[in-house]
């Protein structure tokens, strides 16, 4: 039964459950995936726009100072001219906080300093816009230098150089917030925080956090530096192996961060966007949740109506193993009872009608047993009675005519008194079967009673022509037990192997002991037991024999039983039957057990 | 004690330091720049609390001065004080009275006072104190109307009757704004204000609350004043919450710190204004002409937004707010055209072309040197566009860029210079403006004694109307003759953590309040 309904699980979970888990793993891998991938894809956009705006801004500048340069390069200005060119450009363009030109040999020529610019031409010549590291003012705003180099008819002529406010640059930084607590940095050449959009980390600029060993700040670096040394255009450094450039990091205050970064151009700056995770994935994990509760009911959901449409499934089968089982063990009233209209309660019908067939079936045999056995017990009397009873009616007849004769009178006596000793082993057989004898057990020598019985059976054997032999087991073993119910066991046992055997053939008596166990056999070189008669050879009227009421071996195995031994049959027809009998052996007590044993 | 120098610690001598030595040395410039009004607040009585210390951050060049400033700002208590309107506010003093010719004031004191060494505020330790003041050349070259006090005169414990030379005693009470101190040995002196300063430390000064203070003790248990080498390291200080308060944030830096969400930015009027100052005495400026020409000739609301970002006001160069002026404000428009005639006026024409190619640099029909100061960070923007303004109408405004505070102030007290682009104080307090723009006294040499007359009767007012009859004709004297281009009037701000809260005070230094500020409970750190 259980099986039916491991199977039925089995069925539910291959059928429901198993796919239902399956498409729930498989949607929440995609949906985690797939918002995940989004997720870093917007801020890498957000970091990849930032970075374009940086580059703009950035070119923005250079190109004004080239239109400055222009203005000084083309006309023949004097130096106070020039100086006036450079005031009014700083005023015009808050961005410039400072422009100072340079001749070749890098002499101061103008600036529009009130005082001695703070600015310097560069160290080495230059033939390309320089921009110099961030620096970070005591008004607590960015700066760097941008160096201009100047040429007039193709040669080198001095340098424009201008510092740079980058206040736009932190407007601009601080304008970008992706969610409610993203925001994005900028990390100039050399790991120098210079820009940072979260007002609580913008202690961090001005103590001129150095991120060189972020891991992004990193992989920039390392993609700059591969780039130069393949030779390769990095004017767009954000197209290719974008995977590099995302990571999640556990910060100081023990927040997952989600990190995406995008490379500025020029100068070499590097964008970098972050977001708590809890916040970037969070959308997906709540729909993750959500797909998981829903997952959740469905699948109990399942389980539930699995159960209860499996319990009405199994319940038919249940009761009908039930009834089987009862049926089996001989309870024929016994009825299923399956409610509904399907198959299963036709089942039940049939089953319950099976179960009134047998029954009814079950109480002709036992009427037909009771008939035969009655039958037999009648044939049986009528045949172990008629005979003495003929016997006895022949010997009346014939001593009224012989009565004279003293020979005779003296057979008659003897006569008259074997036919009532048969009668009365009949009644008696008749009477044990009823009501068994009351045993009296006590330490038996069993050598001794198989010898005695022996002794007192010889004369019969003689006459029916065959051969008793006793073989004993050395010593006396006891058993106990009752010795004139085992004289009648033994006595059943011989008697049957007398009429069993022709003349001429051998009945052996033989005691042994093995494991403390006493064993009895009768032996027997008869026509022997046929192989389908011998498995209830021990049931009352049950005989091999012609005549008889069959209830010697009956009665043997009763006593056998009170007992506490075994008997058993071994047979090969045509050969002859062996009947063994088993006791435990017991040790003797001689003061009780000769006396009873004298007495026997 | 005399404002500038520094209370003694807890009993203790402290030498006055070597930035209040130098100050003395040039009086007159570093007198405008920190002459900003130092008269402590008032207020109601704060709630107990437990153990709470606050740390306040000073940066930047002047923070020495600063530091100092702080120090008795937190550590002292004056006789009165000028209120944002001018008017007198006790403080101190519970009473005062002018006899009604003017020569005489009759203050009388609180009978709550105790000094930090639990003694008694007398009348004698006033007259002991402003005994010293009107002795120091120091205190009467910034208020000169001290040296109209004849004496002193104790009249009981708790009021003392101050005698004059002239009726001057209406303008004589602003000028009794003295930090009060018990003097006791020799150099010692013992203030009696809300905290208790405590021995120098080597990185930071500290500040323990006085328990006695008469109106009440303070929230805050303890006062830090660190002090930082950059605005930048105060800053960061700040974001990381190692300071509850910088006392000075920059122009610059203002958008993004008010951007931090966890600190409150307080702007109040500077009491200083910058300014163009001519020297009168040497042509062309001795004519009022050109002056007035230069002061149409630049666009104050152009510097406010490029040198200030804004943040602050264009000004005549008074405090305006003042009751005497009633509201007025006489300030000079944007009228190039006027100005070029008005030079024009005065002979000064532009060159024709001949003309101009014989000049070296630019072609001009004036040129001039402003002495500039490049230790304050606008000057140099303010300069810029000053020229190109300037330019703008042929002159040619040249500058010597120099120290402020050494150069430009030693400067000014000689004749050797045409004009000054400086800090001037606004004067709150009106017996500051005798010394500012009466010619006979030294804080500078400008030549200006146009005004002489009009401050002379607004020194001896005796009524209220006297005062603004003087004050008004005083106000139009200084718009009708320029002694200089009234520029600015810029904002300050300050920053506070906000774990504190800060009595809403507008008008008002929040430092004069202080004493009074809580801790929000319910602001958590960052």
């Amino acid at each position: 039964m259980r099986s039916i309904t491991t199977r039925f699980v089995m069925l539910v979970a291959t059928a429901a459950v198993a796919p239902l888990v399956l498409y729930g793993a498989v949607s929440v891998y995609s949906l985690r995936a797939g918002t995940r991938q989004s997720v870093i894809d917007g801020n890498r956009n957000v970091a990849a726009r930032a970075a374009e705006q940086i580059d703009q801004y950035m070119a923005h500048h250079v190109s004004v100072l080239q239109s400055i340069a222009a203005i000084l390069r083309n006309t023949e200005l004097q130096q106070w001219q020039q100086k006036v060119i450079l005031t009014n450009h700083v005023l015009a363009y808050e961005v410039f906080r400072e422009l100072t030109l340079f001749g070749p040999n890098g002499v101061l020529i103008a600036t529009s300093r009130l005082g001695q610019p703070t600015l310097q031409p560069p160290r080495v010549p230059i033939r390309e816009p320089d921009i110099a590291p961030t620096t970070v003012d005591d008004a607590i705003l960015p700066t760097t230098a941008v160096t201009l180099p100047l040429t007039r008819r193709g040669e080198e002529n001095g340098w424009l150089v201008g510092e740079v406010s980058l206040e736009e640059l932190w407007r601009m930084v601080n304008r970008i917030q992706v969610g409610q607590e993203g925001f994005a940095m900028v990390v100039a050449d050399g790991g120098q925080l210079i820009a940072h959009g979260d007002p609580d980390q913008k202690h961090r600029i001005a103590t001129a956090e150095n991120l060189a060993d972020h891991d992004l700040v990193a992989a920039v670096a390392a993609r700059r530096a591969r780039e130069r040394s393949d030779g390769t255009d990095t004017a767009s450094p954000n197209n290719d192996d974008d995977d590099e450039l995302f990571t999640e990091y556990e910060d100081d205050t023990g927040r997952m961060l989600l990190s995406v970064a995008a490379a500025v151009t020029s100068p070499e700056w590097t964008v970098i966007v972050e977001q708590p995770t809890s916040e970037a994935f969070g959308l997906s994990d709540q729909l993750e949740l959500q797909l998981g509760v829903v997952i959740t009911i469905a699948l109990l959901l399942t389980v539930a109506l699995g159960y209860y449409w499996g319990r009405s499934f199994i319940r038919p089968i249940v009761e009908l193993t039930r009834g089987t089982e009862a049926i089996a063990s001989g309870r024929l009233e016994e009825r299923v009872d399956i409610a509904g209209t399907d198959e299963f309660h036709q089942l039940g019908e049939s089953f319950n009608s099976m179960a009134v067939k047998l029954n009814e079936l079950q109480e002709d045999v036992r009427r037909q047993e009771r008939h035969a056995m009655f039958g037999r017990i009648e044939a049986g009397l009528v045949h172990d009675l008629s005979h003495p009873i003929q016997n006895i009616g022949n010997s009346c007849r014939l001593i009224v005519k012989l009565f004279d004769d003293h020979e005779y009178r003296a057979t008659f006596r003897r006569t008259v008194d074997r036919e009532f000793a048969s009668i009365k082993r009949v009644l008696e057989d008749l009477r044990n079967l009823a009501r068994p004898m009351p045993l009296e057990r006590f330490p038996v020598d069993v050598n001794r009673s198989v010898a005695e019985v022996a002794e007192s059976m010889q004369a019969l054997a003689d006459s029916a022509g065959v051969d008793l032999d006793v073989r004993l087991t050395p010593g006396q073993p006891f058993i106990e037990g009752d010795v004139f119910a085992l004289g009648r066991v033994y006595r059943n046992l011989i008697l049957n192997a007398i009429e069993a055997t022709a003349p001429g053939g051998v009945i052996t008596l033989s005691t042994d002991e093995h494991d403390a166990r006493i064993r009895v056999a009768v032996e027997d070189t008869g026509a022997g037991i046929p192989h389908d008669r011998l498995e209830n050879i021990f049931e009352d009227f049950k005989t091999t024999k012609r005549r008889g009421l069959g209830l010697g071996l009956a009665i043997s195995r009763k006593i056998v039983d009170q007992l506490g031994g075994d008997i058993s049959v071994a047979s090969t027809v045509g050969r002859g039957t062996t009947f063994t009998l088993e006791f435990a052996r017991v040790e003797a007590r001689p003061e009780v057990s000769a006396p009873t044993a004298a007495a026997s | 004690m005399i404002q500038g120098e520094t209370p003694k610690a807890g009993g203790r001598a402290v030498r006055s330091s070597p930035a209040c030595r130098w100050r003395r040395g040039t009086v007159a410039v570093a007198t405008l720049v920190v002459a900003l009004g130092t008269a402590c607040g008032a207020g109601e009585s704060p709630q107990q609390s437990s153990e709470v210390v606050l740390s306040i951050g000073l940066a930047g060049a002047g923070r020495g001065d600063g530091l100092n400033q702080l120090v008795l700002q937190l550590t002292s208590d004056s006789l009165i004080r000028s209120g944002p309107d001018g008017r007198i506010e006790e403080m101190l003093a519970s009473d005062w009275s002018v006899d009604p010719d003017g020569t005489a004031v009759t203050v009388t004191l609180r009978q709550d006072v105790t000094f930090h060494d639990g003694s008694p505020l007398t009348a004698h330790d006033v007259k002991t104190t402003l005994d010293q003041a009107r002795q120091s050349a120091y205190r009467v070259g910034r208020d000169p109307l001290l040296s109209d006090i004849e004496s002193i005169k104790i009249m009981g414990l708790d009021q003392v009757r101050i005698a004059l030379s002239r009726p001057s005693g209406q303008m004589l009470l602003p000028a009794l704004g003295i930090y009060i101190v018990k003097q006791r040995g020799e150099g010692e002196s013992i203030p009696s204000g809300p905290f208790i300063l405590e021995p120098d430390t080597v990185e930071e000064t500290t500040l323990r609350v006085n328990p006695n203070y008469y109106q009440g003790r303070s929230d805050i248990d303890t006062v830090r004043i660190k002090t930082f080498s950059s605005v930048r390291n105060a800053w960061a200080a700040m974001m990381r919450s190692e300071i509850d308060f910088l006392y000075d944030v920059p122009i610059g830096a203002r958008q993004f710190v008010e951007a931090d969400p966890s600190v409150r930015v307080f702007s109040l009027d500077t009491p200083y204004a910058y300014a163009l100052l001519f020297n009168t005495s040497r042509p062309p400026f001795d004519d009022p002409r050109v002056r007035v020409a230069l002061s149409y000739a630049v666009d104050r609301h152009a510097v406010l937004d490029r040198a200030f970002r804004g943040h602050g006001s264009i000004t005549s160069g008074l405090w305006t707010s003042h009751w005497v002026y009633g509201g007025k404000e006489l300030i000079y428009g944007y009228d190039p055209q006027r100005a070029d005639r008005l030079l024009s006026e005065a002979g000064l024409y532009l060159p024709t072309e001949t003309q101009a190619a014989g000049i070296e640099g630019f072609p001009n029909r004036l040129r001039f040197e402003t002495l500039v100061g490049l230790d304050l960070a606008p000057m140099e923007p303010i300069a810029l566009i000053m020229q190109q303004q300037l330019r703008q109408i042929g002159v040619d405004m040249e500058t010597d860029a120099k120290p402020l505070f050494v150069d430009v102030a030693a400067q000014l007290l000689g004749d050797d210079w045409d004009a000054a682009l400086v800090p001037l104080n606004m004067a709150r307090n009106l017996s500051r403006l005798y010394a500012f723009w009466h010619s006979s006294q030294p804080l500078f040499d400008a030549g200006f004694n146009q005004a002489d007359a009009a401050l002379d009767r607004l020194r001896s007012s005796v009524t209220e109307e006297d005062v603004v009859s003087s004050a008004g004709a005083f106000q139009q004297i200084m718009f009708d003759q320029a002694p200089g281009i009234f520029l600015n009037r810029p904002e300050q701000a300050r920053a506070v953590s906000r774990r504190f809260i800060v009595p809403d005070t507008p008008e008002r230094d929040i430092i004069e309040t202080l004493w009074q500020w809580q801790v929000d409970e319910g602001w958590s750190t960052k």
